[in-house]
């Protein structure tokens, strides 16, 4: 997938404009509430078979549900927020899609999902640093380490040698 | 010599399992072997002196048993030397050197099913996937093409104990694997692995991008290693030593013939271990390591099988 090097870190997925895949033979879009003009407009572009879903908001079950017929041709096309993309992706990693047959819209927000290296409780709608965990309260530092797993970037105590010295608050995108 | 340390096993049995391949029983002069994962291989050294080779064989024994490996040679009358040499020189009771065992094709064991083509002797891999897909009850069929006049090792016995997961096709008997059949209608998750010569690597992938089967879903391992090319002379910078590269000698035999260590797993253009800086010359890149970009660039080469497209190469070393 998009793994290019950004800022010095590996992790940070890049989103590269979305084309559609010439050589399959089936194309599912998915859109995590509203389909966005850009996944609209590969979807009318689409001459071949084709699907599109779009999800208020979907249970885990509705996504393994979409995945249930889909061939070893295909190609996946997601849009929503960051969590939703690498939420259904690894839905796809698990049914057995090729990474090269998903294909990811930039996000729709920069909110990210922050994972708590210490109660491992992920945070929503973070978007900047240090930020409060939901789980154990710590002020938490924001990195750029993105799991694809989780969906989520890692962070841990911010000035863990003094957390009463909190550092100034920065806004991340 | 190599940078990784080479053990030492004695020849304990030879067996022509085909008209051109012969198989060698590998055992330790002393203690356990270590053990290996499904689709590893050893580099094997041969010979001595001025004729030395080294060559990269798979381990076709079940991975499970470190008492012993074993490998199959197949007879390339038309090559550098070192499987003349497996064929004619080694014997029962001799001693080899290889290389502890490294795995550059690995099964996906994510995959929900596993689709295997081998050509020739490229069923040794498969092999070792075999008893651990058994036991790991991983779906699997298997198509092995080769030509009875020359190969086809292990294919009655691999028939009767796979059944119908095993498919033969004997060109000899006009006997030839429909790819594109094989290949369509695979469900969702299947992997293909494909070892044999490069027309059927080439084959194999054409009809997946055909088809549009992701590029993800394939895997291969060439078995090719260093081809012969133009003798050429190649100046190591920072030593100042130049050395002369003979038409059948590998780049990396002639380093390591000069005792100059460097690194390497495949021997094949495949690892990116051996990897070489050039400040000077045209490179004729062969591996398939390298990207395009780089090797536009000509600032890096695979010594394993690359060679000089002109008379002289300047390295970094």
């Amino acid at each position: 997938m998009q793994t290019e090097q950004v800022n010095g870190v590996a992790s940070k997925p890049v989103y590269t404009p979305v084309e559609l895949n010439p050589k399959s033979r089936f194309h599912l879009f998915i859109a995590e509430q509203d389909v966005p003009v850009e996944l609209q407009s590969l979807y009318d572009r689409c001459q071949e078979d084709k699907a599109v879903a779009a999800y208020a908001s979907a249970s885990d079950a509705q996504l393994l549900e979409s995945l249930v017929t889909f061939p070893l041709t295909g190609t996946l096309y997601l849009a929503g927020t960051e969590p939703f993309l690498w939420r259904v992706a690894s839905h796809a990693r698990e049914a057995g899609l090729c990474s090269d047959q998903v294909r990811l819209l930039a996000p729709i927000s920069r909110e990210r999902h922050l994972f708590c290296c210490h109660c491992h409780t992920i945070t929503e709608g973070v978007t900047y640093s240090p930020y409060a965990c939901s789980g154990c309260g710590a002020m938490l530092e924001v990195t750029d380490h993105f799991s694809r797993l989780h969906g989520a970037y890692f962070s841990f105590q911010a000035n863990a040698e003094d957390s009463t010295d909190m550092p100034e608050k920065r806004e991340v995108n | 010599m190599s940078s990784i340390d080479q053990m030492s096993v004695k020849v304990t049995a030879i067996e022509q399992v085909a008209p051109m391949i012969k198989a060698f029983t590998l055992q330790p002069l002393e203690g356990q072997l270590t053990p290996f994962s499904a689709g590893a291989h050893v580099v094997v050294e041969m010979g001595e002196g001025e004729q030395r080779y080294r060559n990269a064989y798979s381990l076709m024994s079940n991975p499970n048993d470190n008492r012993q490996y074993q490998i199959a040679v197949r007879l390339q009358e038309a090559s550098r030397g070192g499987s003349i040499y497996m064929h004619e020189q080694v014997a029962v009771g001799d001693e080899l050197k290889i290389s502890p065992p490294a795995n550059l094709f690995a099964p996906a064991w994510k995959a929900n099913k596993h689709v295997l083509f081998a050509g020739g002797v490229g069923i040794t891999p498969f092999l070792s996937y075999v008893p651990v897909m058994q036991q790991r009850e991983a779906e699997f069929e298997l198509h092995y093409m080769y030509r009875s006049q020359q190969t086809g090792a292990y294919s009655a016995e691999l028939t009767e104990q796979l059944g119908d997961a095993c498919r033969c096709y004997d060109a000899d008997q006009g006997s030839r694997c429909d790819i594109a059949a094989v290949m369509a209608d695979q469900p969702l998750g299947t992997h293909f692995y494909i070892c044999g010569p490069e027309s059927l690597i080439e084959a194999v992938r054409a009809t997946a991008d055909e088809l549009g089967i992701p590029a993800g879903a394939i895997h291969w391992e060439e078995f090719a290693g260093a081809k012969p090319g133009q003798p050429f002379k190649v100046e190591l910078s920072r030593s100042g030593v130049e050395l002369a590269v003979a038409a059948d000698t590998s780049l990396l035999e002639a380093l390591e013939a000069a005792d100059i260590d460097i690194q390497h797993l495949c021997r094949a253009g495949v690892c990116g271990q051996c990897v070489c800086d050039v400040t000077e010359g045209e490179i004729e890149h062969r591996d398939s390591y390298l990207s395009d970009a780089e090797k536009q660039s000509g600032k890096q080469m695979m010594p394993c099988v690359s060679r000089a497209a002109g008379e002289r190469l300047v390295l970094d070393i």
